[in-house]
């Protein structure tokens, strides 16, 4: 779990963040200039926050107490918006320059894992761009890092090359089981890739969305005047019902897909009674309540899943949530979103 | 006539080694510590590029005398002055040579697009290793070119030598001196042979310059 909380003046605004993030992929988004780039580079210690504490897994990496862990010593892994692969360097020099004592076969293993093992050889500038951010993902994972920095590495990429690494990631990180922080300008690929998104503006956090989920396509109702899709997530099914004019002609049954759940658009209820009239409706468990002065969000436990529900502060009163309440979702199918397939 | 060519590039040569082994030190300690007095220190180092060859060699014939500030305690030492040596030849070049390369290299080193550094140091390398195996590969054309220039310098030095190490024939005599009292003594043909051979390590070293620039990678 890397838990951060920083504050730094920084020349127009003063950052302030505060977050948590375990083995899932935390998404950091806002405008240029938002102070993304600056928050991670001071979780990698390239950046020194004025306070704050920031921690890896129960391991102080920072605090204002005078600790301050030197970036080679933290265990994070780098993925640089141009990759800042070494130019002087082959594919594979710039592997094994990470290795403390050499090891070929974990170099060989990296590469072939990215499909990049046939370029071993060539030099940064001797490979295209889609390859030179596989070998900057391979490179960051050499060192058996803890935890993944990714700043902006897909944004210097074309749209179908884009597209095809966003299923390598998603099938990497599988593999890898590993935590990151994608900061990206790009709320779809924000939404696409991660299971949390946090948007920052001048430096702090101005929203934080869950709710992004994998699903399978089950069932598809494609008839004149009523179109729907069943997809097996969150544990359960959810109907996603569509506009007329919407095209399921890119679907196919068993296709994996992302969804995304707006938090506002969740319904809880501790009556089991209340019904959805042919909505969603599922079970889950209050791990979180979170409250502000305007509103509750309450982290709910669904199946495997973690789920966010912004509730209004009445709302909030009414249902009194504490930890370990169980309690009932109530979904519209229109407000499920499909975002992307993910086959 | 060999023999100040054979002087030239045993004094040009030994500069050439203590001027990349202080550079690196030097380059070093400038870009990567903070301490008290730098400004004052990399002055200093900088200072025989503006001082005129004659004002350093007298600057160094006070420094070195037997009676001067450091010559006393060297003299008191080893009994023996570095004064009309061929080692204060070596001094000379090397004092005139190092601000060439110290100012090349440091330059090649801050132009370095910091990601580089970054990442290196998110893959663990220790400074001392992203020193030898990302900034100085990356600052090549700094080095070299500095190379080139400092070994120019180093060969064509003048002033400064002739003040400290004299025209000792066969053993200070540099080519540069050997050229200026052959066309004193009216010996042209001397100064020709010599004059050609100036010419042609100086055009060799721009060659090299200039091909190495050339075949620089970029990415």
């Amino acid at each position: 779990m890397l838990e951060v909380s920083v504050q730094k003046k920084l020349h127009l605004f003063h950052l302030d963040c505060t977050f948590k993030v375990g083995r899932e992929v935390l998404a950091v988004t806002g405008e240029s200039g938002a102070g993304k780039t600056s928050l991670l580079k001071m979780i990698a210690g390239l950046m020194q926050p004025d306070a704050g504490r920031i921690s890896l897994h129960g391991r102080e990496l920072y605090n204002q107490d005078n600790l301050d862990v030197r970036t080679q010593d933290r265990k994070l892994g780098y993925v640089f918006q141009d990759y800042a692969l070494f130019p002087h360097m082959s594919v594979e020099d710039n592997l094994f320059l990470a290795q403390k004592v050499k090891d070929e076969a974990q170099v060989r293993e990296l590469l072939g894992t990215f499909g990049v093992d046939p370029l071993a050889k060539r030099y940064p500038h001797e490979i295209s761009g889609g390859q030179r951010q596989r070998v900057a993902f391979a490179r960051a994972l050499v060192t058996k890092p803890d935890f993944l920095l990714l700043d902006e590495p897909f944004s210097s990429l074309d749209p179908q090359t884009k597209e095809r690494l966003y299923k390598e990631f998603h099938n990497f990180r599988k593999e890898w089981n590993i935590g990151a922080l994608l900061v990206t300008h790009n709320a779809v690929e924000a939404q696409i890739l991660s299971d949390k998104v946090l948007e920052i503006r001048d430096g702090r956090v101005v929203r934080e969305k869950f709710n992004h989920l994998k699903g399978r396509i089950l069932e598809i109702v494609d008839e004149e005047y009523y179109k729907e899709l069943v997809i097996e997530a969150l544990g359960t099914r959810l109907s996603v019902v569509k506009p007329e004019y919407f095209s399921f002609a890119n679907y196919r049954e068993n296709m994996q897909v992302a969804i995304s759940i707006k938090p506002e658009n969740l319904i809880l209820t501790k009556d089991a009674r209340i019904g959805t009239c042919g909505g969603n409706r599922f079970g889950g468990v209050v791990k979180h309540v979170h409250r502000t002065r305007r509103s509750t969000k309450v982290e709910l436990q669904v199946g495997e899943e973690t789920l966010l529900c912004a509730l209004g502060l009445r709302a909030a009163d009414r249902l009194d949530l504490k930890k370990e309440d169980h309690v009932v979702c109530l979904l519209a199918e229109q407000d499920v979103e499909i975002l992307n397939t993910l086959d | 006539m060999i023999q100040p060519i054979l002087v030239s590039l045993k004094v040009a040569s030994l500069a050439l080694i203590l001027i990349i082994a202080a550079s690196l030190l030097l380059v070093r300690l400038f870009t990567e510590k903070e301490f008290r007095g730098k400004d004052t220190l990399e002055t200093l180092i900088m200072l025989p590029m503006v001082l005129p060859p004659t004002i350093l060699g007298y600057g160094l014939l006070l420094l070195f005398g037997r009676h001067g500030f450091l010559g006393k305690p060297l003299f008191a030492l080893f009994d023996a002055s570095l004064i009309f040596t061929w080692g204060a030849a070596v001094l000379a070049a090397f004092i005139v040579g190092l601000p060439l390369m110290y100012q090349s290299l440091k330059g090649g080193i801050t132009a370095i697009d910091e990601q580089y550094i970054q990442a290196a140091r998110t893959l663990g390398l220790e400074e001392e290793r992203i020193f030898w195996r990302i900034k100085l590969p990356l600052a090549r054309q700094g080095f070299i070119s500095g190379l080139a220039l400092a070994l120019a310098r180093a060969l064509g030095e003048f002033g400064a030598t002739l003040m400290v190490a004299g025209n000792i024939p066969g053993k200070t005599q540099t080519v540069p001196i050997a050229i200026y009292f052959a066309v004193e003594a009216g010996r042209y043909q001397e100064a020709n042979i010599l004059l050609g051979f100036m010419l042609l390590s100086s055009l060799g070293l721009i060659y090299f310059i200039t091909s190495k620039r050339r075949g620089r990678r970029t990415c």
